[in-house]
């Protein structure tokens, strides 16, 4: 993108999606997706003039969605007393029908990434999910593409066990949060 | 396993999740962030990004600071010196008088969060057509259309009004939605034209004045700024001249005959008409003979050119019927189209090179209330005696799919089940049950007309959307929302229902 060009209405319209997508599947909560996308934009807004290279424009962006996630997510782990309480109110906002779509396979999967550290949950969402290169990836995460493989490799080992674990009641503790 | 087939399970391993429901924000959410973001990046000054920005903005702002500070006061001297002499002066201040002040605040917008929140037949309106196309602009677009109606801001109107909106047209339209009660303001059908950013939106609401429900069909077109088609039907709408113009109408439908001489046509349409080139044709059937019936005198036409079809004065009811012959190089007629206006509602009749028929209505303008108003045309009536006697398909050949669609729906409610079958489609390839079974299914599964007419009956004020050379279908207003009827075309080209046992 032309660096003159820079337009905050024009990079929303390009990156939102992608950066509630990621806060979905980080959270798989609508409304902390949504409070997500909202804080990174703000964000965005504020700190846009830091950035040098024009060109890692969506890779800035995502590492500001994954930043703030995380410090939603470490907030939320603080004052969330009562994970009960969450759920239910959840539920209660599903449609029949939606909890008749969500019998599908995808629920399973979705709560077994949520068990999953965040340093495999963030490589699998970012690689497998959003299918992001290694070099953005590893743009995002601040670090070594070799890093990004081994780290999704284990991210994708670790969600196939959980998914395993769950199906047949083992407990698991390797790679949870 | 190697690496490909490790990453090909990978992905069917994940697929689950990156097709999950729900994944996409909610519209109403987008819109909101959006709003709020211009509004923040306004306040951030954006868009910007240099590096240079502070330096050289600290020393801007304090010169501004300054400028701001010295003018203040200049300006507040000055006004305390104006109200003393009691000069205009004082107009250029914050204190003018409420209409210099309407004229100098510049023009308000709409903020669709604002009217979504505050308005809920908008927000049921702008949730369900984001929904349903996926974008957020239909439905935003026609909040600010009803908003704007509801508070008679005209300029907005004439902005995002088709052409041809005349300030007495603009008034009538206006006046016309004075009595509707927008808080019952919802959609029902939304079509989406295939390969154009253009919508097809009927909509309904109550009419406090009527005391009914009425139900209308806008068009959006999206793909520059927003132009929004609608119609009423003027007031002084001339009765006897729908007459005469149905009249018309029928003579030339009746002798729409492909492959028709030059000297046929004049004898039987007349010789008062015009020769023109139609430059969208290629090749054969560039001449075209160009008719007008029922010209209201001094009527000018809104349209350059002559192959064009000229809505501003069918509507207005200035033309009675706009008429185009399509000549091949042998003289021999090989296009017909007929453009024409009947209660406020402009129909179009066309004839194509392969001898079939369209027709297509107006989709513009107030629908009529289904059910209460089935009814088979003369022409349709007299079709449908005939081939209820012998059942032959050689009846139908001249009518398009609504007009067979009617039949049918026609033989359902006379409780004519060999009739009735008689209209399905014999192509070989679709799957029908037998005769037998058909009248024995009839005759254990009765339907009440109630009923049939209650989700059949829109359909005689449906579109016919083309599929393929041989199949398309009705779309249609039910009691219950849209409704769908498939048609055949044999392979005698003649329309039939597709044999569909839940139509």
């Amino acid at each position: 993108m032309d660096e003159k060009r820079l337009d905050i209405n024009e990079i929303y319209d390009k990156y939102y999606r992608d950066v509630y997508h990621f806060a979905l599947y980080f959270t798989n909560n609508k409304q902390e997706a949504e409070d997500i996308t909202q804080e990174t934009f703000i964000k965005i807004i504020k700190s846009i003039s830091t950035l040098k290279d024009p060109d890692r424009l969506k890779t800035w962006i995502l590492s500001i969605a994954r930043n703030t996630a995380m410090d939603l997510h470490r907030k939320r782990k603080f004052v969330s007393l009562f994970p009960e309480w969450v759920f239910d109110k959840e539920k209660d906002s599903i449609t029949p029908e939606d909890r008749l779509i969500q019998k599908g396979e995808w629920t399973e999967l979705h709560s077994a990434l949520l068990k999953l550290k965040q340093q495999y949950r963030t490589v699998v969402i970012l690689r497998g999910l959003k299918e992001l290169s290694i070099k953005e990836t590893a743009d995002i995460l601040g670090c070594s593409e070799a890093k990004v493989r081994v780290d999704y490799h284990r991210g994708l080992q670790l969600l196939k066990k959980q998914v395993l674990s769950n199906d047949e009641g083992w407990g698991l503790k390797d790679g949870q949060s | 396993m190697d690496n490909r087939k490790q990453d090909s399970f990978d992905q069917r391993f994940l697929a689950p999740l990156k097709n999950r429901p729900g994944l996409e924000p909610d519209e109403s959410f987008v819109e909101k962030l959006r709003t709020e973001i211009s509004q923040e990046s306004k306040i951030n000054n954006l868009p910007f990004k240099p590096k240079w920005r502070w330096p050289v903005l600290v020393p801007m702002a304090m010169a501004v600071l300054l400028f701001s500070v010295l003018t203040a006061s200049f300006v507040g001297k000055e006004t305390q010196m104006d109200n003393k002499s009691g000069s205009d002066k004082i107009a250029i201040t914050s204190d003018t008088g409420d209409s210099n002040k309407k004229d100098n605040t510049p023009k308000k917008e709409r903020d669709i969060y604002q009217l979504i929140n505050d308005h809920q037949a908008f927000d049921r309106l702008y949730n369900q057509i984001s929904k349903e196309t996926g974008s957020t602009t239909v439905g935003r677009e026609l909040v600010y259309y009803f908003d704007a109606l509801e508070k008679d801001d005209k300029d907005y109107l004439r902005e995002h009004l088709e052409d041809g909106y005349s300030t007495k047209k603009l008034t009538d339209l206006v006046d016309y939605y004075k009595m509707a009660d927008f808080t019952t303001l919802k959609v029902e059908t939304i079509y989406k034209d295939t390969g154009a950013f253009t919508y097809q939106v009927v909509i309904s609401y109550m009419d406090k004045g009527r005391k009914e429900a009425v139900k209308k069909r806008l068009i959006l077109d999206v793909t520059g700024k927003t132009i929004i088609s609608d119609y009423v039907t003027p007031d002084s709408w001339d009765k006897e001249k729908d007459l005469l113009v149905k009249k018309k109408i029928e003579l030339i439908e009746n002798n729409l005959t492909y492959g028709m001489s030059k000297d046929e046509a004049e004898r039987i349409f007349g010789a008062d008409y015009k020769i023109i080139e139609n430059p969208e044709i290629e090749g054969e059937g560039k001449e075209e003979w160009f008719y007008q019936f029922f010209v209201e005198e001094g009527t000018k036409s809104s349209v350059e050119s002559d192959y064009i079809v000229d809505f501003t004065n069918l509507q207005n009811q200035k033309v009675g019927i706009q008429f185009w012959i399509g000549w091949s190089s042998q003289n021999e007629a090989i296009r017909m189209t007929v453009f024409y206006t009947q209660d406020g509602q402009v129909f179009a009749n066309y004839l194509t090179e392969e001898g079939i028929r369209k027709n297509q209505e107006s989709s513009l303008g107030e629908l009529k209330q289904i059910g209460d108003t089935f009814k088979l045309s003369e022409k349709e009536r007299s079709i449908y005696d005939r081939f209820k006697l012998d059942r032959e398909s050689k009846h139908l050949k001249d009518l398009g799919p609504i007009n067979v669609a009617k039949l049918y729906i026609q033989a359902s409610l006379d409780g004519d089940a060999e009739t009735q079958y008689a209209l399905y489609t014999t192509r070989p390839d679709r799957v029908r049950w037998s005769k037998e079974e058909h009248v024995g299914y009839a005759k254990n599964e009765k339907t009440s007309s109630e009923s049939l007419l209650a989700s059949l009956g829109g359909i005689q004020n449906g579109i016919f959307n083309e599929e393929s050379d041989f199949e398309g279908f009705i779309s249609f207003e039910t009691s219950n929302g849209p409704g769908f009827f498939q048609m055949v075309k044999d392979i005698d080209g003649i329309w039939k229902v597709a044999f569909m046992p839940i139509q």
